[in-house]
């Protein structure tokens, strides 16, 4: 079940997102993902929700250290995707020598 | 203010057309003045170098952000003056009035001001485009995690704009430089040809 899972702090490392498949695969995440868009506009939609995070008037009142966390998260979860990117590469290189080397 | 369509009315990088960014150029400094997006960029230099939130952590890495930022300033002068002069196709006789401001407000007062068409060039012979992107990201985490108040009537919800504006600028000098190499480049074979 998809849920937010803010209710459960005493489970801090309980994922809340992945569905039964993909808890057993967690490439096929990664596969879907990279199938259905390309790292640039991954990229430019990123940019654009920190643009409305910090374009906002709410963002006026933000605390420097609340404002340091979102730009922090912002750029992990972009190096996060971009290695997922290239793990994902490596992924489909390997498959492709599989395939060349049965084909040999 | 409609905060969407005030969003909206800024240009955004996304919009950046590679084919002609002298016109992303024009959008990204048509409302507003040289003066205040210096001003900007001059605060912004200040809260990474002076301010404690330790962006940069040596004096080297103070240096190269201050040499970045003098030498950035002079790149926005040279692109609004092209900015300026291309909007609504200004008469040759007000350029020269633009050129006449950008040569007054040169920033190495004692050398030959470069041609504004040519400043792209020389700033890219001395910081390569990705090296000045990330210089200008560090810059913004500085701005962003800053947690004083903001001077030069800069409020903390323009910053991701005005950082775009920055981008949209050093993006437009990069096509600008290569548009004007692939002229130069295309004048001379054409020449090679006929001799």
């Amino acid at each position: 079940m998809e849920t937010l899972n803010l209710l459960e702090p005493n489970e801090p490392e309980r994922t809340a997102f992945l569905n039964l498949t993909e808890l057993n695969n967690p490439f096929l995440v990664i596969d879907y993902f990279f199938d259905s868009s390309y790292l640039f506009t991954v990229r430019e939609m990123w940019w654009d929700m920190l643009y409305y995070a910090f374009s906002s008037e709410e963002a006026n009142g933000l605390p420097a250290d609340k404002r340091a966390e979102i730009l922090y998260l912002h750029k992990a979860t972009l190096k996060i995707i971009e290695a997922n990117f290239i793990i994902n590469q490596w992924k489909l290189q390997d498959k492709m020598e599989e395939i060349r080397a049965f084909n040999e | 203010m409609d905060m969407r369509s005030y969003l909206f009315d800024y240009p955004r990088l996304k919009d950046f057309p590679k084919k002609n960014p002298v016109d992303m150029l024009m959008r990204a400094c048509e409302d507003v003045s040289l003066h205040k997006l210096k001003g900007w960029l001059d605060v912004w230099c200040q809260i990474a170098v002076i301010s404690e939130t330790k962006a940069y952590h040596t004096e080297e890495e103070r240096e190269v952000i201050r040499w970045f930022c003098k030498d950035f300033s002079a790149l926005i002068d040279a692109m609004y003056c092209i900015a300026r002069a291309k909007k609504n196709d200004v008469a040759e006789s007000e350029f020269s009035q633009e050129l006449k401001e950008y040569v007054s407000n040169y920033y190495k007062p004692k050398n030959t001001p470069i041609n504004p068409f040519d400043f792209p060039d020389y700033f890219f012979s001395l910081i390569n485009v990705k090296g000045a992107r990330s210089l200008l990201w560090i810059l913004l985490e500085a701005v962003v995690i800053y947690p004083g108040e903001l001077k030069d009537q800069l409020e903390r919800s323009d910053i991701v704009i005005t950082y775009e504006r920055f981008l949209v600028i050093l993006e437009s000098a990069f096509f600008i430089k290569k548009l004007i190499k692939n002229r130069d480049r295309d004048n001379d074979k054409q020449v090679e040809s006929i001799s």
